[in-house]
């Protein structure tokens, strides 16, 4: 007797007949004439007893029970008939498809306006956000910080990095970056370029160890007596000026007017992400040691760090929240003392999470644009699909009259679907990449990793993905109630058209109409909100003049000029140079210019005030005020004297004024860190912060003080700012040849217009209202789209009651009344709750707006006036044939 | 007159239409007579049944099906037993023949 276990294993079994089932298929064609041949015979044979052929007939179908059953079990017996069954639908759907064109665009146009939109949004925040950083061990990477109260960011002096690199047990190496400036001497040229510095293990950190030529930095060899003498340098710069040199390292370059030795090349393609506080440049081409014990004080630095295996941020977070509890107790005075801003803290975040946070909440804000246009897609989708559905309710009758069941036909339905949705993905994928370059030309140069923005299979998955989950979920509902509702009508086949348009099915249009319309509001309020405040923005007073004056970085040595006098007379020596150059009028300098990145300052009045106040500041060069045609409005500028003299004094702009005395400043005193400044001139309110960075220290930027120090008190390197008639392209070159004449041994560079950092300044702004825009739009259309197909189903539905009624004597007015009220009913509601989710939904872009509140009642009422216009013209086309409707044809329909 | 007709007990079927087509290729309508006839009315197999099942065997490779005319003229498709179908109606018989044997000893157990 042979066993079972002699047979091949079930699967395999399995597996192979599914394989011979694929290849020889029964095919529709022998299965039809099989059982017909065998309903022929029984009615030959109920004949042969004497019935009366129909009567035969008759009694062989009843003998076979449903014939669309029998043969749909015939064809299950296929172990490949899942497979067979699914392409066969996909032909059947296919043609379908070809048969309501218009129905099969609109659906598709729909789908491939949310797949676009949504992968484009995806794709950036996939590149920026999530995608893990291109390092070894990035999920482990970490940035630990300092903050005293409300002073975030305040980074790590070598010290506590120190004292961290000892105590810590789940922190394995840590390490300090930071940016630095590196003139390269090429031949007879300065060249600037951007340089790092690193502590001993950040380029292993950051997968620039082991590097592609010689080795990594050692802050103990490549420093001798507190001078760099050894570098490392990026693949890069590596081709450009020793020409993919293999025995470059040894060879000796001049940077910073040092002489250096190349130690190592990093491996091509190395970018540096760091936290934007780092400052370090992610194209970085020199990187200087640097080392722990240098007893560097000033923090600022964040540090990046190495997780041990195994550890996670929360843990990590827990040992620094009681590592600071113990420095605080142990060194109060630097760690607690009451003239800090606050106690100190220590923050681990994920290095990815940093990098992104610049971009977070912009893209978070495009994200949830983005889901609303998806949203109003789905329900326009689900919508046409209930529609097309219902009107296929016949046919589903039929088909269930013959003996198919219901599982398959809805799974025929749903397959039909599925056909438009790949179409529609395919088509959204096109737009996608059309949307990915049209981010990435609007700035995703400025998006942390933004270069990296491009459509990618993750992004393809996840957004095909879901649409079409969402696909089937629509097709799902209305295949469903077909069915069930050619069930309930007993003899679905008897019915009117009339009667088949449930009530129910209609309700449902009505309300997923009416959500369209809410879910519209809350995008188009925000892409008004933004263009608002673009509008403001531009509008906005500056507070200084930025036309006519071109900027001009010039480096400076600080070896050879250490302190602020040697500093003082190097910038005379330049001004009065520049000032000779044909075309200029006025020159001075100022750090940092305009909308540079600016730190935030606490000054204190003096006793007995006890006001604080924050305010940005700017280190500037006698003239400064004129050159910007910055107005005073009391007072006077600073002068040479008060330089020479290194006088105690400060300019302040109105807002200062304000905020510190409510009342006239000058010559009143307020303290900045050890000294007391003396108020000697008051200037309009000056602004120059980014709408975001303003956002960021939580002091709205149409209020920011301002407090310009003369420059010996900040003796930084400064940008010359130049009032002149000619362009920055027409005066620059002269301009650099004046400076570089004067042998100061560091490169002039970044020769733009005043103008360019204002623009610069409105960029986050351009970026978010463009795209937003391009998401309002994309909302509208599809409520418009949606709009008017529900409402041209929904009035075919009713062509025979239209019918009757003007055959009974109702005006073609009357009747488009009808029909526009039901319309902008549906419209009302959907604007009301979609005007309350939107006031809700704008809470977050409070940090974009200037001088707008977030709840901005003009614009939520200009943007429900833009969509009700866009549904009255939505309806009116319907309408109209509602009222046009021939009484004749449409009583004849009955 | 035999009792009325019983439903299938699962499994069943297979082996009735394998051991119904050892005595010769047969097509659908002869195929159900034949299993009346030999099981003198006691399964009477519907199209509901008989199509599916005809279909299952062919794809397990244990019956074959062509086309062909019949006697009257039409184009019907008969069944043959296949080798492996020869095979699997041995083993399908013991098997059977097995579970009658312990059946029959518990109900006759005195």
């Amino acid at each position: 007797m042979t066993q079972p276990n002699s047979l091949p294993t079930g699967w395999r079994r399995r597996a192979v007949a599914v394989v011979r089932g694929l290849w020889r298929p029964s095919s529709e064609a022998e299965i039809d004439d099989e059982i017909r041949g065998y309903a022929d015979e029984l009615t030959e044979r109920h004949r042969a007893r004497g019935l009366s052929p129909a009567e035969a007939r008759r009694a062989a179908l009843l003998e076979i029970g449903g014939v669309e059953r029998v043969k749909d079990d015939t064809r299950r017996a296929n172990p490949a008939h899942e497979i067979e069954t699914f392409g066969r639908d996909l032909v059947v759907g296919t043609r379908a498809v070809r048969r309501s064109p218009g129905f099969a665009a609109v659906v598709i146009a729909t789908l491939a306006l949310g797949v676009g939109a949504t992968v484009t949004v995806f794709s950036a925040m996939h590149a920026v956000m999530w995608r893990a950083l291109p390092y070894p061990n990035a999920d482990r990477l970490v940035v630990v910080e300092s903050s005293y109260g409300p002073v975030t960011d305040a980074g790590l002096t070598s010290a506590e990095v120190r004292n961290l690199q000892r105590s810590s047990r789940t922190l394995g190496r840590i390490a300090l970056a930071n940016g630095a400036e590196a003139f390269l001497q090429i031949g007879d040229d300065m060249e600037r370029v951007a340089g790092a510095s690193a502590t001993d293990d950040v380029l292993s950190l950051l997968g620039g160890a082991p590097p592609a030529l010689g080795r990594s930095l050692v802050s103990a060899v490549d420093i001798t007596a507190a001078h760099v003498t050894g570098v490392v340098i990026s693949d890069r710069l590596w081709r450009r000026i020793f020409r993919a040199d293999p025995h470059v390292v040894g060879r000796h370059m001049e940077v910073n007017n040092l002489d250096v030795v190349v130690v190592g090349v990093l491996p091509p393609g190395l970018r540096v992400w760091l936290p934007a506080s780092a400052g370090v440049d992610p194209d970085t081409d020199v990187w200087f040691p640097a080392s722990l014990d240098d007893g560097r004080q000033n923090h600022g630095t964040p540090a990046i760090a190495e997780l041990v295996p195994g550890v996670s941020v929360a843990q990590s977070q827990a040992e620094m929240d009681s590592m600071a509890a113990r420095w605080r107790a142990d060194q109060p005075s630097a760690y607690a003392a009451a003239d800090l801003a606050g106690p100190l803290e220590l923050h681990v975040r994920p290095l990815r999470d940093v990098v992104a946070s610049p971009a977070r909440h912009e893209l978070s804000v495009l994200g949830l644009a983005v889901a609303f246009v998806l949203l109003i897609g789905c329900a326009n989708i689900a919508n046409l699909m209930l529609a097309r559905t219902k009107a296929r309710e016949r046919e589903v009758a039929v088909r269930l009259a013959l003996g198919a069941t219901r599982t398959r036909i809805v799974r025929q339905l749903v397959t039909e679907n599925l056909v438009l949705a790949a179409a529609g993905c395919l088509f959204g994928l096109l737009i996608a990449r059309a949307g990915v370059a049209w981010l990435v030309w609007l700035r995703a140069g400025d998006l942390p990793r933004g270069a990296d923005i491009a459509v990618d299979a993750a992004s393809v998955l996840a957004a095909c993905g879901l649409s079409l989950a969402a696909v089937v979920c629509c097709s799902l509902v209305p295949a469903f109630r077909a069915v069930r509702g050619a069930r309930d009508e007993a003899g679905g086949l008897m019915s009117t058209r009339a009667t088949v348009s449930a009530v129910g099915g209609r309700r449902l249009q009505r309300l997923l109409v009416s959500a369209e319309v809410a879910l519209s509001i809350a995008p188009l309020f925000a892409a008004g909100v933004m263009l608002h405040t673009f509008v403001n923005l531009v509008r906005a007073p500056l507070g200084f003049d930025a036309a006519d004056v071109v900027t001009v970085k010039v480096g400076m040595s600080w070896r050879r000029f250490p302190d602020a006098s040697a500093r003082w007379a190097a910038y005379r020596d330049v001004l009065t140079a520049v000032r000779t150059v044909p075309g200029v009028e006025a020159a001075s300098g100022v750090r940092p210019l305009p909308f540079e990145p600016t730190q935030v300052w606490r000054v204190r009045g003096e006793a007995p005030s006890v006001a604080v106040v924050a305010a940005t500041q700017q280190s500037v060069l006698p003239g400064y005020l004129a050159v910007t045609r910055t107005p005073l409005v009391a007072g006077r500028d600073f002068t040479d004297d008060d330089i020479v003299n290194a006088r105690d004094v400060a300019i302040v702009d109105e807002t200062f004024a304000r905020a510190m005395w409510h009342g006239p400043a000058l010559g009143r005193r307020f303290l900045a860190g050890p000294r007391t400044l003396e108020v000697i001139g008051v200037t309009r309110h000056v602004r120059l912060t980014r709408v975001l960075d303003a956002a960021r220290t939580s002091v709205r930027d149409e209020a920011m003080p301002h407090v310009f120090v003369p420059f010996h008190l900040h003796p930084i390197e400064m940008t010359l700012v130049v009032r002149t008639r000619h362009s920055a392209t027409d005066v620059g070159p002269a301009i650099k040849r004046a400076v570089e004449d004067l042998g100061l041994t560091r490169a002039v560079y970044d020769i733009r217009p005043l103008s360019a950092y204002v623009a610069d300044s409105m960029q986050d702004t351009r970026f978010a209202m463009a795209v937003l825009t391009a998401f309002a739009a994309a909302a509208l259309l599809l409520v418009a789209i949606g709009l008017y197909g529900t409402l041209a189903y929904l009035i075919s539905q009713r062509t025979t009651e239209f019918g009757v009624r003007l055959a009974l004597g109702a005006s073609t007015r009357q009747v488009m009344t009808v029909v526009a009220q039901e319309g902008i009913a549906l419209t009302a509601a959907g604007a009301a709750t979609g005007a309350g989710g939107a006031l809700l939904a704008s809470r977050g872009l409070r940090g974009f707006l200037y001088g707008v509140a977030p709840i901005d009642p003009t614009t939520l009422a200009g943007m429900v006036v833009v969509v009700t216009v866009v549904a009255v013209a939505a309806i009116g086309r319907p309408a109209w044939r509602a009222a046009h409707v021939d009484p004749n044809v449409a009583l004849r329909q009955e | 007159m035999p009792d009325a007709p019983l439903t299938l007990v699962k499994g069943t079927l297979d082996l009735l239409l394998l051991r119904t087509l050892a005595l010769g290729p047969l097509h659908g309508v002869a195929i159900a007579d034949r299993v009346f006839q030999m099981t003198r009315g006691t399964f009477h197999v519907k199209a509901g049944s008989l199509f599916p099942g005809l279909h299952r065997l062919e794809h397990q490779g244990w019956i074959k099906g062509t086309w062909d005319v019949s006697s009257d003229g039409r184009r019907v498709k008969s069944y043959a037993l296949t080798a492996a179908g020869r095979r699997q109606l041995d083993r399908e018989t013991a098997e059977w023949r097995r579970v009658v044997d312990a059946m029959s000893l518990v109900l006759d157990a005195k």
